[in-house]
């Protein structure tokens, strides 16, 4: 129900709010900042693997009085790298990139996407949010409780998680419950919102392509979530009552058996659970991100997509097959051939509907008028950038060739490729080129490209080295970079296949191009702030010209969103049509380049017009 | 702006082309997940127990008529649940509450027996000895095999002066240096059909063995150092107690949720029933989806855990 | 999801009917199912003591018994029997979501030595 009075309080209106909008926006400020604290996170991490041994400067004493023992004289002990990278991978993907793109833009986008005045469930909305956040600062506060916070990977594999002397672990776990239970909120209510509150006309077949993304994503959270929540629980159950669901019969650690456990549990059985969330969850990353290039894409091409149908259906064919690889995460766990030959059939079969959906994107740019524009730069440079990540996965589906490269560097390079310029960069995409309408103000665009470039150019030379190292034979996971692996080290003398030193140099490559990484984004949050407040005003409601639903509010929208009732005539990206070259009644003039062409689309909701009825349906 | 548009639809009235208002769709919805939740802690159950070693897996610990008369309790609500909605269709908020009033005894009823049972188990032991022993040699274990020669490897029963969680290294923390066991009169690891027997055959005061062991509830004492490990029937146990826990406790939570729900709709949430009516009647019929779920659940567990 | 009609109007909400016949025609399938559920208990009971000669026999008939009562709830007292369309596709999806973690986290412990011999 929405409130009857428009004088609410600042309190109701800014903290406990229950208007998707702001709760869109309030996700994105929480994960956003998140996303920065894992960037440090990293930041720190990549500096000690260049520096093994080396106290980290200017922050090294900070570091110690914070973390204690484990940052004694300022260096990353082997202990503090994997708090560090434990914490880094759950931020990044728990507490930064999903509530980012599932939180914060499926919630401010769908309803206006979908012509509702809010979600359907709007408490239930402000639920989630505060869940989120406090999920999100439980997992903070592990850093300071005593043994520091989780230490083995974002993926909590026992038995190391079960027999780590730190509270930090069952910290993790609390988090991730609370967590879980607020992405099921926030799913539930996006499904519900898409089914129901769909604005008469506005048929499946004429959804934005970014709603039926989250559509998707949503299912694959209310879905593959619980059965990560059942394993939690069971994981508590192992950490708290001293029960053996996932520890073995007969386990000897450090020589010593451990005392006092039945055993007969399976540690087998936490990453199937963990997985059939993981691999679910990999695609709650790039899915909205399609979704918002997409949008953007059809947007600065002045085209309707190409293919939409077959986007929609790989996406649908994506939402189910992902349910049902999860185990090629497992291939080296010994679980037998048997079932790898299933996981890796399904998986070589997974990739085909992400293919489809790039390669529509691709030729969507085809014969198009394509503004260069701050937010297509980055859709555009999302393309190849996913396309790396998607096909250095290809031989990680392989059971024989995942056996050499699990657990390298290759994999870092993989995931990071999909995630980091993928859907990092499908986020600054949404963010530029959706801020105009949230605020009423353009970003800078100069800003803009030297944040893109920039970021282009680093991240590309942080990713592709781990590639190369990977290859080259680097592991994952380790503190001193390699070292103990490589020909430097003194007992390594004429081993073959030590790490030789171009592969250990490229760690410094890489260490420096994060620092660059970081400076170009102080462009990017000097142009956010700074345009909120005084960036240049929108010229009209609908600056990009731009057909789908959320353009055709008020900017920003008010409570409620639409002025009247929306009603839906058209397909979502009805651009540079024949019948809509003339001159019409609908939006502003382009102003981007100034010679005030005429405007060629027509909104989703704009009444259909004597020449266009003539064309048959 | 007009209010108008501010108003989310459907929230009361049946959407034409999906047949639902939104709390249904999102119940179902929540639904689905829970099926997944416990779909997942099934299957983890499954799992383990197929992993599980040879003759490792207990049998007959858990009190069946005790579990079927608490089955049949649920069984109850639900049907109480599922007519005062009926009676709120016909209008009569009277004969709902009476039926809600029923639902909330049986569902405090099942919580409440349900403790008991945890209560029963908190404070029965396994002891699993260093080397095993023979019925031969402390007759007092004769309910524990069939043949008085065969190993005993663990024996099960009261341990004299521990508490639920009291642990191997506890009680050598206290000073304990010997244990008495009051052992139960058969042991887990008989097979189902074994059990059986021996318990007519005790009633009919038949088998030499089981009568021993049936008169004398007897202590056996052990030195510390003769034992191995220790624990009383709690998740620490062993795999099948760690389910058992795990699974009724989350669906205890369930049923204390549903608990919390229909008492808020009969008191603090009764008032809807004067301004919306529709409303009400739809919430009390979201609420009974949850709690046939959980009825659901439960005729699910009943059979897993305590028959099989 | 659901049908894709022009719908350039708004749909119309649909008026309170209270059928009396109809909810007491539900209060009778109530209580038969009600019948039922307590008539399946009492055999799961019952199977217990008869013993068959298999483990999975047992199991096979308990799990028979179970989805049967199940089903009957389901149906029944959720309305799933004259459920909506999205509500059973939905459920369907799920079903075959929640079969594939089953089925296919259980068939990875048959080809590890020393494990999943109950059923090979
Ligand atoms: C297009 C097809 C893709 C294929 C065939 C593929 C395949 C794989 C495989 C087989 C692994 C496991 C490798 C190992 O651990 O040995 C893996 C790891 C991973 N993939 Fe992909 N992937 C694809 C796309 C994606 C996408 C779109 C994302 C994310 C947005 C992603 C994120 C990840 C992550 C995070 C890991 C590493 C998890 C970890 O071990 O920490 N992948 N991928
Ligand atoms: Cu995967």
């Amino acid at each position: 129900m929405t409130s009857d009075s428009h004088e609410l309080g600042f309190v109701r209106k800014y903290i406990f709010s229950v208007d998707h909008k702001m709760i869109g926006i309030q996700y994105g400020f929480t994960s956003l900042t998140f996303v920065f604290t894992g960037l440090i996170l990293m930041l720190l991490m990549r500096w000690q693997i260049a520096n093994p041994g080396e106290a980290v400067p200017i922050v090294g004493g900070l570091l110690e009085s914070l973390m204690g023992e484990p940052a004694s004289e300022g260096k990353i002990s082997a202990d503090l790298y994997n708090m560090f990278g434990a914490m880094h991978g759950t931020i990044m993907i728990f507490l930064g990139i999903v509530p980012l793109v599932f939180g914060a833009f499926g919630n401010y986008l769908v309803p206006l996407q979908v012509g509702a005045p809010d979600m359907a469930f709007p408490k239930l909305n402000m639920y989630s949010y505060w869940l989120y956040l406090i999920g999100g600062l439980i997992m903070l506060a592990s850093f300071v409780v005593p043994g520091g916070p989780a230490q083995a990977g974002w993926t909590s594999y026992p038995p190391l998680t079960t027999i780590i002397p730190t509270d930090g672990q069952t910290y993790w776990i609390l988090a991730m419950v609370i967590i879980i239970t607020s992405s099921l909120l926030g799913s539930i209510n996006i499904i519900v919102t898409v089914i129901q509150l769909r604005a008469p006309g506005l048929t499946w077949m004429r959804l934005p392509f970014f709603v039926w993304t989250e559509f998707v994503t949503a299912f694959l959270l209310l879905l593959a979530f619980p059965p990560l929540e059942a394993g939690s629980i069971l994981q508590l159950m192992d950490r708290l009552t001293g029960s053996s669901f996932f520890m073995p019969h007969d386990l000897v650690v450090s020589g010593r058996p451990l005392a006092d456990l039945s055993g007969g549990g399976s540690p087998l059985l936490w990453q199937h659970l963990f997985w059939f969330l993981g691999h679910p969850e990999v695609y709650v990353l790039i899915l909205p991100a399609m979704g918002i290039v997409t949008e953007v894409i059809a947007n600065n091409t002045r085209k309707p997509v190409w293919g939409y149908r077959a986007m929609v259906g790989s996406v649908l064919a994506i939402g189910f097959l992902s349910m049902v690889v999860w185990a090629h995460h497992m291939f080296m766990t010994g679980m037998g051939s048997r079932i790898s030959m299933f996981f890796q059939t399904t998986t070589t079969i997974i990739s085909i509907p992400s293919v489809i959906v790039m390669t529509c994107l691709l030729l969507s740019l085809w014969g198009g008028s394509i503004r260069f524009t701050v937010p297509m730069l980055f859709a555009i440079a999302f393309l190849p950038m996913f396309g790396v990540g998607g096909l250095t996965g290809i031989p990680l589906a392989f059971n024989s060739s995942d056996t050499a490269l699990h657990d390298s560097y290759y994999i870092i390079g993989h995931f990071h490729y999909v995630v980091a310029p993928g859907t990092i960069f499908a986020v600054f995409a949404g963010i530029y080129y959706w801020f105009p309408k949230a605020t009423g103000r353009h970003m800078n665009t100069v800003l803009g490209w030297v944040h893109f470039w920039g970021s282009l150019v680093c991240m590309n030379l942080i990713f592709f080295p781990m590639l190369v190292q990977g290859l080259a034979g680097m592991g994952r996971r380790m503190s001193d970079g390699g070292y103990n692996y490589s020909a430097a080290h003194p007992s390594n003398e004429g081993v073959i296949g030590a790490l030789s030193s171009t592969v250990m140099h490229l760690n410094t490559v890489i260490a420096w191009s994060v620092l660059a990484l970081m400076l170009f984004q102080l462009p990017f949050l000097f142009n956010f702030f700074y345009s909120i407040f005084a960036g240049r005003r929108v010229e009209s409601d609908n600056p990009w010209q731009a057909t789908t639903l959320e353009w055709q509010t008020p900017t920003p929208p008010p409570h409620g969103n639409f002025a009247q009732d929306v009603v839906v005539y058209r397909d979502p990206y009805a651009y540079s049509l024949a019948y809509a070259l003339q001159p019409s009644t609908s939006g502003a003039t382009w102003s981007g380049d100034g010679d005030g062409e005429a405007p060629d689309f027509e909104a989703q909701n704009q009444p259909v017009s004597g020449v266009e009825s003539t064309r048959s349906e | 702006m007009n209010q108008a548009h501010a108003t989310i639809r459907y929230t009361t009235e049946i959407r034409e082309d999906t047949g639902l208002y939104n709390g249904k769709l999102g119940m179902w919805l929540f639904l689905a997940s829970e099926v997944m939740l416990f779909g997942a802690l099934f299957s983890a159950y499954v799992f383990l127990r197929l992993s599980a070693r040879d003759g490792e897996w207990p049998h007959g610990l858990l009190n069946i008529p005790i579990g079927a008369f608490n089955t049949l309790v649920l069984i109850t609500s639900s049907l109480t649940v599922a007519l005062s909605w009926t009676s709120l269709k016909m209008g009569d908020f009277q004969r709902y509450r009476r039926f809600q009033f029923v639902t909330l005894g049986c569902a405090t009823a099942f919580l409440g027996i349900k403790s008991w049972e945890y209560y029963d188990k908190f404070n029965h032991y396994e002891v699993w000895l260093e080397k095993p022993v023979t019925a031969k040699e402390h007759p007092q274990l004769a309910g524990h095999s069939t043949d008085p020669d065969a190993p005993i490897a663990s024996i099960i029963g009261h341990v004299e002066g521990a508490r639920p969680f009291t642990t191997l290294a506890s009680l050598e923390e206290a000073g304990a240096t010997t244990v008495t066991i009051h052992p139960d009169k058969f042991h887990y690891r008989l097979s189902a059909r074994q059990q059986a027997e021996r318990r007519k055959a005790e009633r009919s005061g038949e088998a030499e063995t089981a009568r021993i062991a049936a008169e004398s509830h007897e202590g056996v004492s052990f030195d510390v150092s003769q034992i191995d490990r220790l624990s009383a029937f709690v998740p620490r146990h062993g795999t099948f107690f760690a389910n058992y826990f795990t699974l009724t406790g989350l669906h205890a939570l369930h049923v204390i949720g549903g608990i919390l729900a229909f008492a808020f709709l009969l008191w603090p949430g009764a008032r809807m029933w004067r301004d919306d009516p529709e409303r009400y009647t739809n919430r009390v019929e979201v609420t009974g989806l949850f709690w046939h779920f959980i009825d659901l659940v439960w005729i699910f567990l009943f059979p897993i855990l305590y028959l099989l | 999801m659901s049908s894709e009609g022009p719908a350039h109007t708004l749909p119309t909400p649909s008026a309170p009917t209270v059928d009396l016949h109809h909810v007491q025609l539900e209060q009778r399938r109530f209580l038969t199912v009600y019948a039922v559920l307590i008539f399946g208990t009492v055999l799961t009971v019952a199977m217990y003591y008869v013993h068959f000669e298999e483990m999975w026999q047992t199991v096979a008939v308990a799990l028979l018994i179970a989805a049967v009562k199940g089903a009957f709830v389901a149906a029944v007292f959720m309305h799933l029997w004259h459920g909506e369309r999205d509500v059973h596709k939905i459920l369907l999806y799920t079903g075959v979501v929640v079969a594939a973690l089953f089925g296919l986290s259980i068939f990875s412990i048959f080809n590890i030595p020393g494990s999943g011999h109950l059923l090979r």
